[in-house]
């Protein structure tokens, strides 16, 4: 589910929908031989069957949904990287970079790297000492169930409706790269990765994710020394696309000025990317901190979050810089979306070109059974426990996880069939991820006030969560209605996450303030640093 | 409605474009300078958290291991590549 908030909004939507649009120029691309489909099929045979081992012991929903708190660190982090990354990314990244250059970085930069270090360190102990299966349940704790059931609902929305959009790109890549018709490609990359997140649940997600990151950084890794010994090293490729020209003077800088005609200004990048929309993701995206909250420890889960971060600096690299290689290839694409395909095709050997399409597949699988574990986690444990069924015991909930995960398999396989009969298929994308991110400004609020001030109150929480979406979606409304645009970029979804994080901040607090305080019980062990208030003064 | 909806822009549009001009007035060099500061902010808050939040065992180690290591060598990273890249 990469780039959920940021780069999704701003690259990966119109990627979806070129690599929708364009799938039969991409078959053309994609010349595969028998070598290549052996290594794919023996990578998918291969992942499959893992996960499905690693189902044998579930017994409990604990071990379904947060696999028994059992997981590495180091599988942790890989599985957190790989699962911000979706294949739609890796393709979408470097068409972006072909066009604006290397400035795409500062989404798994800025956009990834301080905030996973402070969610590491602050945030993510908390959440895993608290015992919660979802950060609906934390925020219901911590605040109230009207708070819980809001995010709860948005969060089980977007990932019911992102799971069909995944699916259906996926099989449109399978589609492409294997030759199957749509509807076959639907169904069998539904089945497949269905089958192993109904089996082996949390714990197969995360560790076929970890395998399908090491495939994933092998095959974007080799596509990048391949590229870069064709443009004749790394001085000639800078020296070349510097000679392309003044529109290309920015493709080696990470820091653009306010009035560039990228969608990438520096203070969009700062304040709405690296101060709301990138800490909005790591703090709250529930399809990335549930692996965390199924570590083996607290410092296992900072473990994980610390070497995330560290192999986050290398994804830029490996995904960014063959986009820019492309232009040393061939300046003239006219779409930048078959920037790396083109790329792909004239420098990849045979068997080669098999390893990066498992990448490719890697990446695509791990989204998907990523948003289709957090989705069937979200509803069973805040909507069908809370409300439902509150007190069986923790075997009724595996079965019920199990039922969600087929009924979301299901659900995904008529959405994607849906969304391939659609006309006009980037306006449900579209409509799906503007909702998404009109809640993220409002959402940080929640996080960053509920576990940073012991002040803060479950009815501010609720004002601030409503105010702050109200405010977003009456500026996307006035931006998109107004005679003359509200904002002077195309894609304001970084300010409008800006302005909506500090409308609801200040409400938040303007509104605690003057309700009365929360127990110190419902506080301790929810607050940073938190004791009671006798200790408070002391410690907060 | 219409007009309503552009009466509302207009509004807003006053404080949004000050903003903006205040931004514009910094320079490309201010604002290289405000995402290293950014950084080394960063860098700084981790090197003096407390022992206990940043150290332990991990299973199979016998030494602890401090994760502030690993923390710095990740933002001192950033800090390079958003001083060459800039």
């Amino acid at each position: 589910m990469a780039y959920i908030i940021g780069r999704m909004l701003l690259e990966i939507d119109e990627s979806i929908i070129k690599i929708i649009i364009f799938q039969d120029e991409l078959m053309q691309l994609a010349a595969l031989t028998g070598i290549d489909y052996a290594l794919m099929i023996a990578y998918l045979v291969f992942t499959i069957g893992l996960g499905i081992y690693l189902g044998k012991n579930i017994k409990t929903g604990k071990d379904y949904f947060l696999a028994g708190r059992s997981l590495p660190w180091w599988a942790v982090g890989m599985s957190m990287v790989v699962s911000d990354i979706g294949a739609i990314d890796i393709v979408g990244i470097a068409g972006s970079a072909y066009i604006y250059g290397i400035v795409v970085g500062n989404y798994d930069w800025i956009g990834c790297i301080p905030v996973m270090i402070i969610c590491g360190f602050v945030f993510i102990p908390y959440f895993w000492r608290s015992e919660v299966y979802t950060i609906p349940e934390f925020l219901g704790k911590r605040f109230n169930v009207g708070v819980r059931t809001i995010a709860a609902l948005i969060w089980g929305f977007f990932l019911a409706c992102n799971l069909g959009i995944m699916l259906y790109a996926t099989a449109v890549m399978m589609k492409t790269m294997l030759g199957w018709g749509l509807g076959v490609s639907i169904i069998v990359s539904a089945v497949l990765i269905g089958l192993y997140t109904l089996i082996g649940g949390l714990k197969a997600v995360v560790y076929t994710d970890a395998l399908q990151c090491v495939v994933m950084m092998l095959g974007c890794t080799m596509v990048l020394f391949i590229g870069l010994y064709h443009a004749g090293g790394v001085g000639p490729f800078v020296n070349t696309v510097h000679d392309l020209g003044i529109d290309y003077k920015d493709h080696f800088n990470l820091i653009l000025p306010v009035d560039t005609d990228s969608p990438h200004p520096w203070t969009g990048i700062l304040l709405g990317l690296g101060m709301v929309l990138a800490p909005a993701y790591w703090f709250g995206n529930q399809s990335i901190l549930q692996r965390c909250l199924g570590a083996k420890s607290e410092f296992e889960a900072k473990s994980a979050f610390m070497w995330g971060a560290l192999l986050k600096i290398t994804i830029p690299m490996i995904m960014v810089v063959p986009g820019i290689i492309v232009l040393t290839h061939n300046p003239n694409i006219k779409e930048a979306d078959f920037a790396l395909p083109t790329l792909i095709r004239d420098t990849l050997p045979t068997g080669m070109l098999g390893i990066f399409f498992a990448a490719f597949l890697a990446a695509l699988m791990s989204s998907v059974d990523s948003c289709l574990n957090s989705a069937s986690t979200l509803w069973v444990k805040d909507i069908y426990q809370r409300f439902f069924v509150p007190n069986k015991d923790d075997r009724h909930y595996l079965i019920i996880g199990r039922i969600l995960t087929v009924l979301f398999t299901v659900w995904g396989i008529l959405f994607a069939f849906w969304i391939s009969g659609l006309k006009d298929q980037d306006s449900i994308y579209n409509i799906i991820q503007t909702i998404l991110s009109l809640f993220q400004g409002p959402s940080l609020v929640l996080i960053l006030t509920g576990v940073l001030w012991s002040r803060t109150t479950g009815i501010a929480a609720l004002v601030g969560l409503i105010s702050g979406l109200i405010t977003s979606s009456g500026l996307l409304i006035i931006h998109n209605y107004a005679t003359v645009p509200l904002f002077q970029i195309q894609d304001p979804f970084l300010f409008i996450a800006l302005w909506s994080f500090l409308v609801s901040l200040v409400l938040t607090i303007v509104v605690s303030l003057l309700t009365p305080r929360e127990p110190d019980e419902k506080l301790v062990g929810l607050v940073y640093r938190y004791k009671g208030r006798n200790e408070n003064a002391s410690v907060n | 409605m219409q007009a309503l909806i552009d009466s509302i822009a207009n509004i807003l549009r006053v404080p949004g474009d000050y903003l903006r001009e205040l931004t514009l007035m910094i320079p490309l060099s201010g604002a290289r300078t405000i995402f290293i500061l950014y950084f080394v902010a960063l860098l700084v808050w981790v090197l003096t958290m407390p022992k206990s939040e940043v150290c332990g065992v991990l299973p199979g180690k016998k030494e602890p291991i401090d994760l502030r290591f690993y923390a710095a060598a990740a933002l001192i990273g950033q800090i390079m590549i958003y001083s060459l890249f800039s």
